[in-house]
């Protein structure tokens, strides 16, 4: 069974915030919206809420509580940079790490498979809280088998009320925390005494990490956690808890249709989430891959030419890792350790930037810059080892697609040459395909000379780079998020058809031998084998003139793959009783 | 996967022409369930593989097209040797640079078999698997690229002409 383990970082921003003051610690501390009087207070750490400050109340009315307040804002940029960081050390304990949308601070990892590393799953969560611990953030893990029972439970662990809780209710939170602290002796056990303890200086070890051990006891310890240790607004929550609901088993009784209608789609949201109706799997965030090539020399070289080839063959991959990134390379670096036997170490690294016209992914257009920066450079000594980086930017559909360029097409040149084809190769030579409705393929479309390509109205003409606009952004929205090639940004919507090739007279087939040892080899003797037949569809018209000379019309389309992968569209044709090969599917 | 790019090219409103033999052609159903605009794919229908570099040098020389795709995959190697001649091949690639427009040649040859010339910047080995009742998966195996190393390859996912299911 899947194991998941949820990591909560309680007070993530005022985590953030004590991280960056480290005099602060131990001090009245709060977060604030802004570094205004009449900001909201957000968090407070534990050394405020002894003045009775709480998140909600103004700032000012905050200081007036306690003189030696100090507070500070925490930008949601700094906060995301935060979250990536952490993810980044989770990812070395596990590849799947998915950070929660809308509580910064909470993460979810994917703990299956991980017993042949690690004897225990305890063993494992203890070695992720020390890291945390080391990088000054304390967390509290519970491992388990469903995000939200996780995230309960991790939830229900710490001491510090939640963000949205309300100076407005303070007076109610006191008689609720007091009844949460009679419940928790029974949910979170000695683990309390060390969490009182430790919210008051961040960060400190809030509490052993948990195994839970089974779904069962995962569900049913979830159904004790109360209300207020969960994402829920202020208004849903004091409502609830108004109505006597004030744990996780009773929020689960409530009907989803009027949980919805009082309050909301986000509570409904999160009663959807905690019967486990949308329990989707990780949503880890994809590796990005460093594109960084390096190279080492056997001997040391001092050729520029030489170089450039060195050069050339590290570009390449440099650039098809930017494609598959869709990014665009703005800035080159060169990297290259010299050969200096004089000099400690024996090796001097030299670094070279070189900044294209615009972002490209062509490395035409690199390479000629290269070329005259090393010539101009004086080598001091012989390049044994030199390494490629590059500063990229997203990249736009032009940079990578093939119709990069927007000149002005004249089509009435177009006209001209049509006539000089006519003219050289018959009147029938420019045509274009007119679908008609008919039963026979080649009877399915004519072909209708083409005197000139479309000709558009002005107004179209006026709008043609806006269509050009939308057209990219069309297909630059259609991309796959995973890009294997530079070229997949060509090939987008719509779901494509393989497309049959016509012959214009049906080639006649040998007939078929009564005896086929090797298989049916349709053109001959030195054909493969047909090794699967589809069919028959058959086409039969006229006949009631079936008496008459022309005998009518039928055939029996079939499809015929062969041992060398080809698949050709033959027909047998009744009245001549032959076979023909009509074309084949490419 | 030729008709992707047509496809991509009439997006971006570049007018595109198709050059191919007056024998076999590409079924235009087909081509329209693929979303290709009928109307706006001129097709060029010569009588001789060696008029196919010629009409090519025609369109492309007139400014008019950003796509021109020649169908020569009904030669074999040694038509394409005759028909499609080194002088031919570096005229339609200064036409292409100068007026900025991409021409493919589609070809059927074998593995090993050489490219049409040094001047070709990029060569693609396409095949076609089944994987479904109803699905093919095409692949292009880039074994030539000037403009980034070659090896890439690029899968698309397509489904059967009807009856083909």
């Amino acid at each position: 069974m899947a194991r998941l383990a949820c990591i909560d970082l309680p007070a993530f921003p005022l985590q953030l915030l004590l991280r960056r003051e480290r005099s602060w610690a131990g001090k009245p501390a709060v977060v604030v919206e802004e570094d205004k009087p009449l900001a909201r207070v957000l968090w407070a750490n534990e050394a405020a809420r002894r003045f009775e400050i709480l998140p909600g109340m103004r700032y000012a009315a905050a200081l007036s509580l306690c003189s030696d307040l100090f507070a500070g804002t925490v930008d949601p940029v700094e906060i995301d940079q935060a979250v990536q960081s952490v993810c980044e050390l989770l990812r070395r304990f596990s590849p799947d790490v998915e950070a929660a949308r809308h509580a910064p601070g909470t993460f979810w990892v994917d703990a299956s498979g991980l017993q042949p590393l690690h004897p225990t799953l305890l063993s494992w969560a203890r070695r992720i809280d020390r890291t945390l611990r080391h990088a000054r953030l304390a967390s509290r893990i519970v491992v388990g088998f469903c995000r939200f029972g996780t995230f309960a439970l991790a939830r229900a662990a710490w001491q510090a009320p939640p963000a949205a809780q309300s100076a407005q209710s303070a007076t109610q939170r006191t008689k609720q925390q007091t009844k949460q602290r009679r419940r928790g002796t029974q949910t979170a056990g000695p683990a309390k005494a060390k969490t009182a303890r430790a919210q008051t200086k961040t960060p400190t070890k809030l509490a052993e990490p948990v195994v839970i051990m089974s779904a069962e006891e995962e569900r049913a310890q979830a159904e004790l956690v109360s209300l207020d240790r969960l994402s829920l607004t202020p208004r849903a929550r004091d409502a609830l808890m108004a109505l006597g609901i004030d744990t996780v088993a009773g929020f689960l009784k409530l009907p989803p249709a009027g949980l919805q209608e009082r309050y909301g789609d986000e509570v409904l949201e999160l009663h959807r989430i905690a019967r486990g109706e949308w329990d989707t799997p990780l949503q880890g965030e994809t590796l990005v891959e460093s594109i960084r090539q390096e190279a080492l020399l056997d001997e040391p070289e001092r050729n520029v030419n030489r170089l450039l080839f060195w050069i050339k063959r590290l570009l390449d991959p440099l650039l098809a890792g930017l494609v598959r990134r869709r990014e665009a390379l703005c800035e080159f670096i060169l990297e290259l350790r010299l050969d200096r036997p004089g000099v400690p170490g024996g090796v001097e690294s030299c670094v070279e930037r070189l900044t294209p016209a615009q972002p490209t992914v062509d490395a035409q257009q690199l390479l000629p810059l290269l070329l005259l920066r090393l010539n101009k450079m004086s080598l001091r000594g012989g390049v044994v080892e030199l390494a490629l980086d590059a500063v990229s930017a997203p990249a736009t559909t032009d940079q990578l697609s093939l119709f990069y360029d927007a000149t002005r097409r004249d089509r009435r040149a177009a006209r001209r040459a049509f006539a000089r084809l006519r003219a050289e190769f018959g009147d029938e030579t420019v045509v274009y395909a007119q679908l008609r409705p008919a039963h026979l393929p080649e009877a399915t479309f004519s072909w209708t000379p083409l005197r000139s390509l479309h000709a558009k109205t002005a107004s179209e003409t006026n709008n043609t780079s806006k269509r050009r606009a939308r057209a990219r952004k069309r297909i630059a929205q259609a991309l796959p998020a995973e890009l294997e090639s530079p070229r997949q940004l060509a090939v987008v919507t719509p779901p494509p058809m393989l497309i049959r090739r016509l012959y214009t007279r049906p080639v006649v087939l040998p007939r078929r031998l009564r005896h086929e040892e090797d298989g049916w080899q349709v053109r001959g003797r030195d054909d493969a084998a047909v090794d699967e037949v589809v069919g028959p569809f058959v086409v039969s018209g006229g006949w009631w003139r079936a008496l008459e000379a022309d005998g009518g019309v039928h055939r029996e389309y079939h499809f015929l793959h062969n041992q060398a992968g080809e698949w050709l569209w033959a027909y047998y044709d009744r009245p001549r009783r032959r076979w023909f090969l009509q074309g084949r599917v490419e | 996967m030729a008709f992707a790019l047509v496809h991509e090219a009439q997006t971006l409103q570049e007018p595109v022409a198709w050059v191919t033999l007056r024998t076999e052609t590409f079924y235009p159903p087909d081509a329209a369930a693929s979303a290709i605009d009928l109307a706006q794919l001129a097709v060029v229908r010569v009588p001789q593989h060696r008029d196919v570099c010629r009409a090519a040098d025609q369109l492309a020389r007139s400014q008019a097209f950003g796509l021109l795709v020649l169908d020569l995959s009904s030669g074999d190697e040694r038509t394409l040797r005759r028909c499609v001649p080194m002088a031919s091949l570096s005229r339609l690639m200064g036409l292409a640079h100068k007026y900025h427009c991409a021409i493919i040649f589609l070809t059927h040859k074998a593995e090993r078999a050489p490219s049409l010339g040094s001047l070709i910047s990029l060569r693609g080995q396409t095949t076609r698997r089944r994987v479904g009742p109803d699905a093919f998966v095409c692949r292009m195996q880039v074994v030539r690229d000037k403009r980034r190393a070659p090896g890439w390859k690029h899968e698309v996912s397509c489904r059967g002409p009807s009856g083909l299911h």
